[in-house]
């Protein structure tokens, strides 16, 4: 069973990276052009997955839709990484007062719900899909940073170290060279299974209207679009939803494969 | 236990500030200028004049940490401001909505317990069974449900279809069910799965062979010999979940056309009320953090080892 | 008919976890105020020859032979809950691992003496005299307090008081007194040798060391590898030990506490 879904979270991850990169030729028709003659259609051969209330082409807005998520997921990922990257070296490398300050703003940003502070960065910034994701970003790398330091300072002692500091190596390439890839390992298993949470968090500010503005094509704004007609057109609802679903769901068993990999130690304690 | 109660306490007070200083200066140097923002909502042109006299209003001129703690002597009387839109006192805003928050919040937390905690036992009882299987096969979709959508599919089913409960609205006790479970679903299958691993790490207590071995009967095992101990981290979990709850609380507010803080935010953030975003965002952060405290008190009121210790 | 004989015998124990053996042919009878002393090496098979006399062997060991008597009648290896610290004691090693951390030391005892229908006032008459007879001074004052709060030679009492609490004729001690200092470990001693000659009890010692054995035991059977390999009186075994391993476990024994061990 376990051996069948890996293979499957694979294939899930790459078709949907694929089509989301090779959207732009895939997709049948443009996905933001309406054709009000064909309102609410019915899957067809023209149009496999049906027409939205506009006369857009829902598969192709899928397609598109795709892109869109993974572009913002990826964003935050960048994003988190780096900011933890840093702040976490940082305060794990200087110690003393930088250590003690950088930390006790982590613990203001982990103070609060994420998707309140979320929400609340994009009051503070402005809407828009760029805002939700440095908002996302900004409400969840605290974890990152605190974890960074304390594998910075679990390695700060080590012999290694020592022995590259007497040699007369910088700061930075001690970073650079000894102390991140040790840690990729693990942020990489953090960070996996945040993917699959990051993307429903971008679906959800963008189904609020927080995101990308309406005519573009992005799954929670699909959702959001489509509620006028819900009870007349479920199917409307329901794909861009079984889309986000889908994805989250193959995210989330790949971090779980991941961490299997990396961690054992993780999965016995979280299974 | 009081003395815990009251250190406790006290130290929420430092970090509230923190936080609540963090959040203030983001505000005020996030973006643009608020005086534009007043000036807009305020439905007046923005003139040179105008401005000037917006700033001196809002005691924008003065340096950030003297608005600041005029901020914080307000808050701490409990004024958290006018909102610029709608003309009212936020704390009377938030008083309005708050409540509907904290029951739909409230009742998801009850549902993620009442669902988690007997599948999870369940699960775990039956490990590598049945049960096993098919909770874990639901807890993994659970947690990568959009809970907005699943809020959709709930009303598309119990409302639209079978007609058992009410679509829309904070009418009746019964009209709090739906939003409630699509708030609460991944946090119950989170703590699904959480509490399985936590039966199964009490069913291979030590202690729990020589209970076993003094011949105590199978309901005393299972009551107060694993069940109580896998407890524990549930519940420290709570709190986490808790966080999580208000913020899908706030996104299915908008489905289910529930009367909360979440439309009320939603609005403060297009109009970039700036009075509205900061008590929202300190409300909610006090509101998470003595539940967080109640749950650390309830912790160390199941774990002896933790009382004692705090005691000592 | 011969008269059933008194003890707790066991013949031609056998246990397996899927293909691999881990207990062969093991017998050996524990007769009323006598210490038979279980001796060998750590996954000699001595611990699981416990559990399974309890019934509670891990879910992946399987008694596949032999037979439990308890005074001459049959044990069915299904329904042992019922003998289950009834009529057999049972002491673990590690104490504090046998303590529920969330449960006072006087919740311990009532939920143990309330399955023989003994509650209320007699039931914190039997705790307390059960907890004087293991040494407590003050017996009143141990109900209230957790485990956390006990040291490991207390626990150790506290544990014995509590596999007492249903009057057994047998006790088995899985290493009794590993993991405490050595003051404690001969307070220990002196206390089972007591419980023993007063409450007339068969006691199956369970150990990996010889001084415990050479201090307590009446009768010894080494196990090597799932085997009973030897059994004697304890006089002989120190004096003439016939098997290899019992060879090796009292050289390695002289060699830490030397000749004056012997009794």
């Amino acid at each position: 069973m376990k051996r069948l879904l890996l293979p499957l979270a694979c294939v899930i991850v790459v078709s949907l990276l694929l089509g989301a990169l090779l959207a732009p030729w895939l997709a049948p028709h443009d996905p933001t052009v309406t054709d009000l003659s064909n309102r609410l259609l019915p899957p067809s051969a023209g149009h496999w997955l049906g027409t939205d209330h506009l006369g857009r082409d829902v598969l192709s807005r899928l397609l598109w839709g795709a892109r869109a998520s993974f572009g913002a997921v990826a964003a935050i990922l960048a994003l988190v990484l780096a900011l933890g990257c840093l702040v976490g070296t940082a305060a794990g490398m200087a110690g003393g007062m930088m250590d003690a300050v950088l930390m006790r703003i982590c613990d203001a940003f982990m103070t609060v719900p994420t998707l309140v502070l979320a929400l609340f960065m994009i009051g503070a910034l402005g809407t828009g899909l760029t805002n939700v994701v440095i908002a996302i970003a900004l409400s969840h790398w605290a974890w990152y940073a605190r974890l960074v330091r304390g594998l910075t300072l679990s390695l700060r002692h080590r012999d290694h170290l020592a022995a590259a500091r007497i040699a007369g190596l910088s700061r930075f390439a001690i970073i650079r060279r000894h102390v991140l890839p040790v840690i990729a390992g693990q942020l990489a298993v953090l960070a996996s299974l945040d993917l699959g949470h990051w993307m429903l968090h971008v679906a959800g500010l963008s189904f609020l209207g927080l995101g990308l503005a309406a005519p573009a094509p992005e799954w929670g704004i699909m959702i959001n679009d489509a509620r006028p007609f819900f009870r007349t057109a479920p199917m409307l609802v329901v794909l861009p939803g079984a889309a986000i679903l889908l994805t989250v769901l193959a995210f989330n068993l790949l971090g779980d494969a991941l961490r299997d990999r990396l961690d054992p130690s993780l999965h016995s304690q979280a299974h | 236990m009081l003395a815990f109660i009251l250190r406790r306490l006290a130290s929420l007070f430092p970090l509230l500030l923190v936080v609540s200083f963090a959040f203030f200066a983001m505000l005020r140097l996030g973006r643009g200028d608020p005086a534009m923002d007043y000036l807009r909502l305020a439905q007046i042109p923005p003139t040179d004049a105008a401005l000037v006299a917006a700033r001196t209003e809002l005691g924008l001129d003065r340096p950030l940490l003297v608005q600041y703690f005029s901020w914080l002597a307000d808050a701490l009387r409990f004024d958290l401001g006018t909102s610029w839109f709608t003309r009212r006192p936020v704390a009377e805003e938030i008083l309005l909505f708050l409540p509907a928050t904290l029951q739909l919040a409230g009742t998801a937390m009850l549902l993620t317990l009442a669902i988690g905690i007997p599948l999870g036992v369940w699960a775990a009882l039956r490990r590598d069974r049945w049960p096993d299987h098919l909770t874990r096969v639901v807890a993994f979709v659970g947690v990568s449900v959009p809970n907005f959508w699943l809020g959709f599919l709930l009303v598309l089913l119990f409302a639209v279809t079978l007609g058992w409960l009410p679509a829309m609205g904070r009418e009746g006790p019964a009209s709090v069910l739906l939003p409630a479970l699509a708030t609460a679903a991944m946090s119950a299958c989170v703590m699904l799965r959480l509490v399985r691993a936590s039966v199964l790490g009490a069913l291979g207590e030590p202690h729990l062979r020589f209970a076993r071995a003094r011949g105590l009967p199978g309901r005393t095992l299972l009551g107060r010999h694993i069940l109580l101990n896998a407890m524990v981290p549930p519940l420290t979990a709570i709190g986490l979940h808790l966080g999580e709850l208000m913020g899908g609380a706030m996104v299915v507010e908008t489905v289910f056309g529930w009367p909360g803080l979440g439309r009320w935010a939603l609005l403060a953030i297009g109009n970039r009320d700036y009075p509205v975003l900061q008590g929202f965002i300190i409300v909610m952060t006090t509101v998470f953090v003595l539940c967080n405290l109640l749950v650390d008190i309830a912790y160390a009121w199941l774990d002896p080892r933790i009382r004692l210790r705090q005691a000592a | 008919m011969a008269e059933p004989m008194r003890g707790l015998s066991v013949t031609g124990l056998c246990l397996r976890a899927g293909t691999k053996s881990l207990v062969r042919d093991v017998s050996f009878t524990v007769a009323p105020g006598q210490v038979l002393g279980l001796v060998g090496t750590s996954g000699s098979g001595k611990s699981l020859t416990v559990m399974s006399l309890l019934g509670l062997l891990p879910a992946d060991v399987q008694q596949t032979g032999g037979e439990v008597r308890l005074d001459g009648r049959r044990l069915d290896p299904a329904n042992l809950s019922a003998i289950r610290g009834r009529a057999l004691g049972f002491v673990q090693q590690a104490p504090r691992g046998g303590f529920n951390p969330l449960v006072t030391i006087g919740r311990h005892f009532r939920e143990t003496l309330a399955c023989d229908g003994v509650r209320g006032a007699a039931a914190e008459a039997r705790m307390l005299s059960l907890l004087a007879e293991v040494g407590f001074a003050a017996p009143e004052r141990l109900p209230d307090l957790y485990p956390s709060q006990l040291s490991g030679g207390m626990l150790q009492r506290a544990m014995l008081a509590l596999a007492l609490s249903r009057e057994p004729d047998f006790l088995l001690a899985d290493e009794p007194t590993t993991d405490l200092d050595l003051v404690v470990q001969q307070q220990i001693l002196d206390l089972l040798e007591r419980l023993v000659a007063r409450r007339r009890l068969g006691l199956l010692l369970v150990t990996h060391d010889l001084s415990v054995i050479a201090r307590l035991a009446d009768h010894v059977a080494v196990m090597d590898g799932g085997s009973i390999v030897e059994e004697q009186p304890v006089a002989g075994l120190f004096a003439e030990p016939r098997h290899s391993r019992t060879q090796a476990l009292l050289r390695a024994h002289f060699a830490l506490y030397g000749e004056a061990q012997l009794p």
